[in-house]
């Protein structure tokens, strides 16, 4: 298995198919994916786990995370564009007035937009722990 | 206590918001950072706010692997060694200008750059800058620029389609955050 190896991604439905195929004399160097429980599975396109070493990268996102709790020491994670919805969020959680969540409300989705209008996520799969 | 982070700014701001300057009440310092914990981490879920990528180094005969910690959303796994998609990562360099230029012609043109979905500028040292990421900077037909030639009909993670109104269109991107 080569550094460059083709990854697919399978439906977890699928594994097992790809699982009964066996033994393949196949040239093709091709990796599949697949996720279960909080896990990621890779299996080659014989069904069996990957027998050599290789890597991949993942690109994912997430939230902050053990010892990326805000506090003075510790900035926070996401973009400084994000600094209005955090502080209206914050007001709102700290007070319960409606107001703060109103315009935390409009600031999310305005930014979502804006992101979304600069990314074009083809790739984005919902974070269930296993496929739809 | 640190002063004059970001974090402490913010803190301050919410604060201020709510009448509370100086911290003594509602606004005590711990529960602002408490509360602005929890929205960032509402902000991550729901809008995707932050993103990064990491190496998996697959062990032969193991076939499931624990997800980073703090994952919440796949993007992508790819293979081999590639460069990175997010934009935190080329933000630190600005906006680029003049990374590439290439001449398209009178149909549709797929511009497809490289596999999986990223293509590298050698004269950003390596950084690479995903397809999607790219506006056109300028174009011009011979020396003179022009405006109406072309246009970005759609784009992909890993292809721009271009269609111009005259032959020899030189098309110049931008990589944009």
């Amino acid at each position: 298995m080569s550094a460059q190896t083709t990854i697919n991604k399978i439906e977890l439905k699928d594994l097992a198919d790809l699982k009964r195929q066996g033994v393949t004399t196949s040239d093709d160097d091709v990796l599949y994916y697949y996720k279960l429980r909080k896990k990621l599975g890779f299996v080659n396109q014989s069904g069996g786990a990957v027998n050599a070493a290789t890597s991949v990268t993942l690109w994912y996102y997430r939230a902050p995370i053990s010892g990326e709790e805000m506090s003075a020491a510790v900035e926070p994670i996401i973009d400084t564009r994000w600094d209005n919805c955090l502080c209206y969020g914050a007001c709102f959680d700290l007070t319960g007035n409606e107001k703060w969540l109103n315009l935390f409300m409009l600031e999310l989705e305005r930014m979502r937009s804006l992101e979304l209008a600069q990314t074009d996520r083809v790739y984005t799969i919902p974070a269930n722990e296993e496929y739809n | 206590m640190a002063t004059d982070t970001r974090a402490t700014r913010i803190r301050q701001r919410v604060q201020d918001l709510i009448g509370d300057h100086n911290g003594q009440g509602v606004g005590l310092a711990t529960a602002v950072y408490r509360a602005l914990d929890r929205v960032q981490y509402r902000i991550c879920e729901e809008a995707n706010a932050y993103e990064t990528y990491g190496a998996i180094n697959l062990v032969a005969g193991t076939e499931l692997y624990n997800y980073p910690d703090g994952m919440i959303g796949e993007i992508a796994v790819v293979g081999g060694t590639h460069g990175p998609i997010v934009g935190s990562v080329y933000s630190r360099i600005g906006l680029v200008n003049g990374i590439s230029e290439v001449t398209v012609n009178i149909a549709d043109t797929t511009i497809t750059f490289d596999q999986p979905f990223v293509k590298t500028y050698t004269d950003l040292a390596s950084v690479s800058v995903p397809a999607y990421r790219f506006t056109i900077e300028s174009a011009r037909v011979g020396t003179s620029e022009t405006e109406e030639s072309i246009t970005i009909v759609s784009k992909t993670l890993n292809s721009i389609v271009l269609k111009s109104t005259s032959n020899s269109t030189v098309v110049k991107f931008l990589a944009a955050e």
